[in-house]
């Protein structure tokens, strides 16, 4: 019942650099898990995720060196990957298979055209998105446009 | 005694009284000779060095150790060491290296080109590339930090940079706590703007 969308061009690779800036940072060594506080950014190549907080789960990777696995935001999340740029409440970013999984009232802009729905599954490698729950989506008509361009 | 006629009984006869004798100087020797060890050896400290020590009552190679609260090592110890006053309650030390255990018996080492170690408030003050390193995988530069001497409790004044294991950090400011209910956790904080940086895979 979801809508496939494109989201971003496929050329992001999730294995960039990732960096993540914000005004604090906590890290308890007993759990294994760093809490960034204070207008979050996560950029990595073209891709920026903001958020108001942003947990980040790291653990032994295979050859026993320490990775992030996802980074978890919330309060409040954006996504922007070019063009695109999508909004809800928290979102979770796997780094291996490269997906955002966005979830609360979620919406999507593309230039004019804006989705809506509960649950946004974004795979940043290969530029795919499936939006689910409730979708609504608002066309901006080409002489709607147009129209609206002159009647304001 | 008969006349020995055969060379053997007459080498014996002599042997007999030889090799006592031998013995008799072999023993004296053992006392006598090793009497002479050369005990003249020079100090270690050169004149210039022990009017200095003496005039400001400097210490060399001094060591600082303590327990915290819940019975975890430090130890701090430096170069040298001159008190600022009698009581010696406040003292200045130089190239001071410290290692401090932690609640979740990790350890954190410290070391700093000059230090002030306040006895009283049971703190010090590490000043000068001060360079933290924490056996969970922290290795922290900066400049200044302040660090309580009888739980985990400490606190750069400026600027950190340096690697964790999850990538290279730069903040400003980094505080290092006990944290958890029964104080056994350690939490790190950097303050006044973060910046993480993270290399996927070929960490």
């Amino acid at each position: 019942q979801g809508a496939n969308i494109g989201f971003g061009g496929a050329e992001h690779d999730s294995s960039l650099p990732v960096e993540i800036t914000a005004d604090q940072l906590d890290v308890s060594q007993a759990d294994g898990r760093a809490k960034f506080t204070g207008n979050v950014v996560v950029g990595q190549g073209e891709m920026r995720l903001t958020g108001a907080v942003v947990d980040v789960e790291y653990g032994e990777s295979a050859t026993g060196e320490t990775e992030v696995k996802r980074l978890h935001a919330s309060g409040g999340v954006t996504l922007f990957n070019g063009a695109e740029a999508a909004e809800g409440q928290e979102a979770v970013y796997t780094l291996e298979t490269g997906e955002v999984v966005m979830t609360g009232d979620v919406v999507l802009t593309q230039g004019e055209n804006a989705m809506a729905g509960e649950k946004l599954t974004v795979n940043l490698d290969t530029g795919t998105g499936v939006m689910e729950g409730r979708v609504r989506v608002v066309f901006q008509s080409q002489d709607a446009q147009g129209a609206q361009g002159d009647g304001q | 005694m008969a006349a020995f006629d055969n060379l053997h009984s007459r080498v014996v006869a002599w042997l007999k009284v030889l090799l006592p004798l031998m013995a008799l100087a072999l023993l004296s020797s053992l006392f006598l000779v090793a009497r002479t060890g050369d005990n003249s050896d020079s100090l270690p400290f050169s004149e210039q060095d022990l009017e200095q020590m003496a005039s400001e009552q400097r210490v060399d190679g001094p060591e600082f150790s303590g327990v915290t609260e819940d019975g975890k090592a430090i130890t701090l110890n430096a170069r040298s060491a001159t008190p600022r006053d009698a009581k010696a309650s406040v003292v200045d030390a130089v190239e001071v290296s410290g290692t401090m255990e932690t609640g979740d018996n990790s350890s954190i080492r410290l070391t700093s080109d000059a230090g002030t170690v306040h006895a009283t408030e049971s703190r010090t003050v590490l000043r000068g590339n001060v360079h933290i390193s924490t056996s969970t995988g922290y290795q922290v530069d900066t400049d200044e930090l302040s660090a309580a001497l009888d739980r985990t409790d400490m606190e750069t004044t400026g600027p950190v940079s340096g690697t964790g294991p999850i990538g290279s950090i730069d903040a400003g400011r980094m505080v290092v706590t006990q944290s958890g209910e029964d104080r056994d956790s350690v939490t790190v904080v950097f303050k006044d703007g973060v910046r993480l940086l993270y290399v996927p895979g070929n960490q």
